[in-house]
């Protein structure tokens, strides 16, 4: 009988693969393969899947512990990081198809 | 190739071509000299590979900067900014997504361990074998920078003097060689933060003049047309840019390949005080430095596009840049600077100083590796310091002449010089990089799967090159576009990461993993002991503020490497005793020159300011007589 945590590591696997194979289609088939946002979310999301196994991994190893001050400290700094590149990425997108366009 | 750009680029008439050449000559004789400088704070290998573990992040960070701008990035990001626009950035702004398992995992792993390279860590954590297989994985990836740095300066020469790179590229190697052996990773440092502010500011006067050239930042922008203007390129569209592609490739495995396996990184956050000031420089590189390199590296790029769409066959440069995007940065530098010699010198020797940072941190690392993984172990077990030293220097010259052969490859290849890049990273570090990564972050792993998967990885990805075939359905899963032809760039590190991945965890669920406590410290599941092991005794965690203005009294009764802290003192640090402190000139911008790591003792009652240590860690630390100290605490 597998272990709880090995279930857990098996259940978390597969679900990262339906998110890996499904994001680009579903992407691609809502906004369309040529709109910006496209590459935009597809980054974000497949970013954001890779960044929260990363936060679920250090968590779970005790690497960050929330309760030390320097690791609280680090911990909000890579949120805000994260948040910090998607706010800059999305608002270049937005000067770039609204400001001074050629007629 | 060689013979195509000889017939292109630049046309300077030899009184340009004179001052061009006298500023880049007195640029590096002056960064020479400068190394030089600091030749005296390398007294041994650890100095002369990791600096004493002493710099604080700032400096580090800010060396980093010249490390990752090669003279490759001003070429290719140009040519890529040209053909592509403002999404050459991409690669420099997409490596938040790995920071967690950085920061967290595999830094502190390094630096508490305190592994000297990559296979060391390998042996460690797997085995002898393990060790070997990724020290010839590593030496590729660091031989191949080699080889690409020294190919795209000879691009250059051939656009500025129209010699064939295989003249001029003998000559400027054997300079390098030189100047790498002459200072150690003190002087590397040094001269990187030096070297990285001239680049930002030659960067940012190019930035200026181009703007200026196509009249103003309303008109650059306006002339620069909507898909260059993007942050990001089509999900799939263009087979050697997309977004899907990159994201894999570059984002995933490239940033871990960069972050995890680049033995001249690694070396530099070694080098910080502590793994704190280690994170704070990751942060300043991530957050600060690559989004402005990206800029200083691609805007002539996205500024000749502007200009081209403007002007038309008008622009001096239109049918070279048409003809050969390869010298995209030269020419539109050189007619956007008005054609004056003295600042376009300046940006030769900008591309220079890209080299010389690049390389010198490379062959450093290389020489590392060779002197820890090779030379020591096998060859030479216990000879003196000097011996490794001078062992050191002669593995820097053969890792610059290994660079030199593969230019030739280079001039072999085809496609743009982002593709040309690209091409060859994918092939060589999937399977290293799932490796580490595996090892690090999950303890099961085995040396048996290590060993097994890190091979059959690396053939399998080598085999997809003969076979692309065998990509299509990777590509398919994840999204990106299958190629008819088999042309896949990035969808191969896909590959070598399943591959190995799959590989690793099968072999390892039916392998015996080793025990816990020979892998303490190796994983990110065992840190607190990897902290104890450093410290030699319970970590602690309290905070405390670091203290100025200390003034030191030499008590020849303390043990070496310990110091006396009056109790207020060490209130305000939060130190106990037994802590590791850092103890440094009392002057900020010495940057931890002058400075030692010491372990504090029960508190003395000389005086509140007062820091007492014997004469040899006042003189292993070189401070100067008269001078005030501080101190703070590490755990």
């Amino acid at each position: 009988m597998p272990s709880k945590k090995a279930l857990l590591g098996a259940v978390a696997l597969l679900a990262n693969l339906l998110i890996i194979y499904m994001v680009p289609r579903f992407l691609t088939d809502a906004l369309g393969a040529d709109n910006p946002w496209t590459s935009f979310w597809f980054q974000y999301i497949m970013g954001a899947l890779v960044f929260c196994n990363g936060v679920w991994l250090v968590m779970s190893a005790k690497a960050c512990v929330l309760s030390r001050a320097q690791d609280r400290f680090w911990f909000k700094i890579m949120i805000f990081g994260f948040v910090c590149y998607f706010v800059v990425h999305a608002g270049w997108i937005m000067l770039a198809q609204n400001v001074a366009i050629r007629s | 190739m060689a013979a195509q750009a000889a017939s292109f680029g630049v046309d300077l008439d030899p009184t340009a071509l004179t001052i061009v050449g006298t500023v880049s000559v007195v640029y590096f004789i002056s960064i020479l000299g400068f190394g030089i400088l600091f030749n005296k704070f390398s007294k041994n290998t650890n100095d002369f590979f990791f600096s004493g573990q002493k710099f604080p992040f700032w400096l580090v960070g800010a060396s980093m900067i010249a490390t990752g701008i090669g003279s490759y990035s001003f070429l290719k990001y140009s040519q890529q900014g040209f053909l592509t626009g403002m999404s050459s950035a991409m690669t420099y702004t997409n490596d938040w997504f790995v920071i967690p398992f950085f920061m967290f995992g595999w830094l502190p792993i390094i630096y508490l361990s305190r592994v000297h390279s990559i296979p060391e860590y390998f042996e460690r954590r797997f085995n002898r074998a393990a060790r070997y297989i990724t020290l010839a994985i590593i030496m590729m990836y660091m031989f191949f920078y080699i080889g690409y740095n020294l190919f795209t300066i000879g691009v250059a020469i051939e656009g500025i003097l129209k010699i064939n790179m295989l003249y001029a590229l003998p000559v400027v190697t054997l300079i390098l060689g030189v100047y790498v052996s002459l200072g150690g990773q003190t002087a590397v440092i040094m001269t990187d933060l030096v070297q990285g502010i001239i680049l930002y500011i030659v960067g940012f006067i190019c930035l200026a003049a181009g703007i200026w050239y196509v009249g103003g930042l309303y008109d650059w922008w306006y002339w620069l047309p909507e898909t260059h203007r993007l942050p990001f390129v089509h999900m799939t569209e263009n087979k050697s840019f997309n977004t899907v592609g990159l994201f894999w490739g570059e984002a995933v495995a490239g940033s871990i390949a960069f972050a995890f396996m680049n033995q001249g990184f690694i070396m530099r956050y070694l080098a910080t005080r502590s793994v704190h000031e280690g994170r704070k420089a990751a942060l300043m590189n991530v957050l600060i430095s690559l989004p402005l390199s990206a800029v200083v590296v691609g805007c002539i790029g996205w500024i000749g596009k502007s200009i081209m769409e403007k002007m038309g066959g008008a622009f001096p440069g239109y049918e070279a840049i048409q003809h050969n995007t390869y010298h995209t940065f030269l020419i539109v530098a050189w007619e956007t600077l008005q054609q004056n010699s003295v600042v376009f010198g300046l940006v030769i020797a900008a591309l220079t100083a890209a080299l010389m940072s690049t390389i010198d941190t490379l062959i450093n690392a290389c020489a590392a590796i060779g002197v820890y993984d090779l030379y020591k172990p096998l060859i030479k077990k216990d000879a003196d310091e000097k011996h490794y030293l001078k062992a050191a220097h002669w593995a820097s010259a053969i890792a610059t002449a290994i660079g030199f052969c593969l230019v030739f490859v280079f001039m072999e290849m085809k496609g743009s010089l982002m593709a040309i890049h690209y091409k060859g990273i994918m092939v060589i570090i999937p399977a290293l990089v799932t490796t580490i990564f595996l090892g690090a972050f999950w303890k099961r792993m085995t040396a048996t799967a290590a060993v097994i998967s890190m091979t059959i990885g690396s053939i399998g990805t080598i085999m997809t090159l003969f076979y692309p075939s065998i990509l299509d359905p990777v590509a398919s899963f994840v999204g990106a576009a299958v190629e008819e032809e088999g042309r896949y760039i990035y969808v191969r590190a896909v590959f070598g990461m399943s591959l190995t991945a799959v590989l690793g965890f099968i072999i390892s669920l039916f392998t015996e993993p080793r025990k816990e406590e020979d892998i303490e410290g190796l994983t990110v599941w065992s840190l607190d002991k990897a902290m104890e092991k450093f410290k030699g005794g319970k970590p602690t965690y309290d905070r405390g503020i670091k203290v100025k203005d200390l003034v030191y009294e030499i008590n020849d009764s303390l043990e070496d490497d310990k110091i006396a802290l009056s109790e207020k003192v060490m209130k305000d640090m939060a130190v106990h005793e037994g802590d590791l402190v850092f103890i440094e000139d009392n002057r900020w911008w010495v940057g931890g020159l002058r400075s030692k790591h010491t372990k504090a003792l029960k508190p003395h009652t000389a005086g509140e300011q007062v820091v007492q240590l014997n004469s040899k860690t006042f003189e292993d630390a070189m401070f100067l007589e008269g001078n005030k100290l501080r101190a703070e605490k590490i755990f």
